[in-house]
C-alpha cells in the first residue's frame, strides 16, 4: 500500500496498491440506496404487524395478532369441519349404506386405513393378507362370517373359538387318519377324502363344529349366510394354522385351540377392540367394517 | 477408348461395391454380433446387479456345497414369513413384522432377530436394527427408509448356532 496519496482531489480513501489501485469513496447507486431504505422500512412494517423480536421466552405480539400456531389450528379446524360432514353421515348410516354410497366409502376407507394399521395389522398383515397363526382377511373365506354385522360383531366383541384336544380320546391311529383325511379333503375340495375318515368325522363329534360337509358352516341359512363357531372349512384348501399338511392337522387335533389346561393348544383368540375392553368408538368400529369387508367381505 | 486399368479402376469406384463383398459383410455382422452381446450383457450386469459384495465371496463359494447340505440337515422347517407393508414412502416410519412358526403351525421364538436394509447403490447408507419381540413368534421394527428408490432386505433370526432368514428387494417411493 503506498503511503502517500499519488491521485489527491480523486474522493479516494488514501489507500493505494501498485501505484494506481485505489480505494474510491463513490456514494452506493441510487436504485440500491433505494432498496436499502425500503428493506429497512419493511422490516419495521413487519415487525409492527408480526411477532418478531423474542421477548423473554415469547416474542412481541404483532397488530394482527398473528401466530404459527393459530395458523396451524384455522388449518385443523378447516379440515374438521369438512370431516365432519362426513362423519356425521357416517354416523347416521349404516356400514351397508356406506358401502353403497361410492364417495363416502371412498373417504371411510381412507380414514379406516389409519385405525387398520394401528389395531389389526399386526396380526393380519399390513394388507389384509394373514400371517402364520392370524386369519387372512382379503379373501372369501369367513370363520364366523363375512357380513357386515357378523363383522361388527367380531370387532367389537373379539372371538375365541375352542376345539377339545384329543390327545386323550382318540388314539395315534385314529389322530392319523384324521389328520390325513384333513389333507386330502383340503387338496381336493373336499372330494377326496377317505372312508375311515369320513367315519370318524362324523363319530367323534367333529361335525358338531365343523359341520356336516366339513365346511365349517353349522347351520346354512337361506339368505346364503350362515351360523358358525370359528371351526375352520376343511375343504377349501385355506389352512387356519400355516404352514397347513398333515403336521398342522395332527397338532390342532391332538392338542386343540385355546385349551387352558394343554400347554401345547393353539392359540387363537382375537380381542374385543370395543370400549369400554377395547379401545375403539362405535363409529372406528364402522369404519373398520367397511374397510375389512371391501377387503374381501362377503356372505 | 477405355482402357484396362480406367475399366477396373471404375468398377472400384461404384458406390457401395465394398458392400457387396461377403467378406466385408461377414465382417460386419460379427461386429454387430459382438457389440450386440455386449450391450446385452452391460443391461443384465445393471439389471441384476444386487450391488451386495461379500468380503469372503472366495471361502463363501468353496464352502457353498458344505453350508447347503449343513443347513438343510438342520432345517427345522419353521414357516418364516416377512409382512412389509406393500407402499413405502421414505422418510415415513412404518413397522416391519416377521413371524415364526415350526412346521406344526405353532409360533417358535429365536434368540435373536435382526433386520439389515442394504442399499445396493451406497453401502455407506446400510443399516441394521434390533427386531423386538411382540408376541410369541411375532417381531416387529419400527424404521423409515431414508432415501427413495431399491433396497435389499434381510431378517436374519439366529437360534444357537443356526441361522434363519428372509430376504425382500423393496422400492420405496417418494415421501
Amino acid at each position: 500500500m503506498a503511503d502517500h496519496n499519488p491521485f489527491p482531489g480523486e474522493n479516494n480513501t488514501g489507500h493505494v496498491w501498485d501505484d494506481n489501485i485505489r480505494e474510491l469513496k463513490n456514494p452506493p447507486p441510487r436504485w440500491w440506496m433505494q432498496g436499502f431504505w425500503l428493506s429497512i422500512i419493511w422490516v419495521v412494517g413487519y415487525s409492527i404487524l408480526y411477532p418478531t423480536w423474542p421477548v423473554g421466552d415469547d416474542a412481541n405480539r404483532g397488530l394482527l395478532g398473528w401466530t404459527q400456531i393459530k395458523e396451524y389450528e384455522q388449518g385443523v379446524e378447516r379440515i374438521e369441519a369438512k370431516r365432519a360432514e362426513f362423519e356425521d353421515r357416517i354416523r347416521e348410516l349404516s356400514a351397508d349404506q356406506i358401502l353403497a354410497d361410492p364417495g363416502l366409502k371412498q373417504y371411510t376407507l381412507a380414514s379406516a386405513k389409519v385405525l387398520f394399521g394401528d389395531n389389526c395389522a399386526a396380526c393380519h398383515g399390513s394388507g389384509g393378507q394373514g400371517n402364520p397363526g392370524y386369519p387372512v382377511l382379503a379373501d372369501d373365506d369367513w370363520l364366523y362370517g363375512g357380513t357386515t354385522a357378523k363383522l361388527t360383531e367380531t370387532i367389537t366383541g373379539g372371538r375365541q373359538s375352542l376345539m377339545p384336544a384329543h390327545k386323550t380320546i382318540l388314539t395315534e391311529p385314529e389322530v392319523d387318519t384324521l389328520a390325513h383325511w384333513v389333507v386330502q379333503m383340503n387338496e381336493t375340495g373336499g372330494e377326496g377324502g377317505s372312508e375311515a375318515g369320513w367315519t370318524l368325522f362324523k363319530t367323534k363329534g367333529c361335525v358338531a363344529c365343523h359341520g356336516q360337509t366339513a365346511n365349517g358352516h353349522v347351520v346354512d341359512l337361506p339368505n346364503g349366510d350362515f351360523i358358525g363357531v370359528g371351526a375352520a372349512n376343511l375343504r377349501d384348501g385355506i389352512w387356519r394354522f400355516e404352514p397347513g399338511g398333515f403336521e398342522s392337522a395332527r397338532h390342532t387335533i391332538l392338542y386343540g385351540v385355546n385349551q387352558k389346561d394343554v400347554p401345547e393348544s393353539r392359540n387363537a383368540v382375537m380381542p374385543a377392540f370395543a370400549e369400554p375392553a377395547g379401545k375403539l368408538s362405535e363409529q372406528d368400529i364402522k369404519k373398520l367394517v367397511v374397510y375389512v369387508h371391501s377387503l374381501g367381505g362377503g356372505m | 477408348m477405355m482402357t484396362h486399368i480406367q475399366t477396373r479402376l471404375q468398377t472400384h469406384l461404384q458406390p457401395n461395391a465394398a458392400l457387396r463383398n461377403p467378406w466385408v459383410l461377414g465382417w460386419i455382422g460379427l461386429i454387430v454380433v459382438v457389440l450386440a452381446v455386449n450391450l446385452v450383457m452391460v443391461y443384465l450386469a445393471f439389471a441384476t446387479n444386487p450391488g451386495l459384495v461379500n468380503a469372503d465371496y472366495y471361502e463363501r463359494g468353496r464352502n457353498y456345497e458344505r453350508t447347503v447340505l449343513t443347513r438343510q440337515a438342520r432345517d427345522p422347517g419353521w414357516l418364516i414369513r416377512a409382512d412389509i407393508p406393500a407402499s413405502l414412502h421414505a422418510g415415513q416410519t412404518e413397522s416391519i413384522r416377521v413371524f415364526f412358526v415350526d412346521k406344526a403351525g405353532q409360533p417358535v421364538d429365536p434368540e435373536v432377530v435382526t433386520f439389515h436394509a442394504y442399499r445396493p447403490s451406497d453401502a455407506a447408507r446400510d443399516f441394521t436394527l434390533s427386531m423386538n419381540r411382540e408376541d410369541r413368534g411375532r417381531y416387529v421394527v419400527e424404521t423409515a427408509f431414508p432415501l427413495i428408490g431399491v433396497w435389499d432386505t434381510l431378517i436374519v433370526a439366529r437360534l444357537g448356532e443356526d441361522e434363519f432368514s428372509v430376504g425382500e428387494r423393496l422400492t420405496v417411493g417418494t415421501p
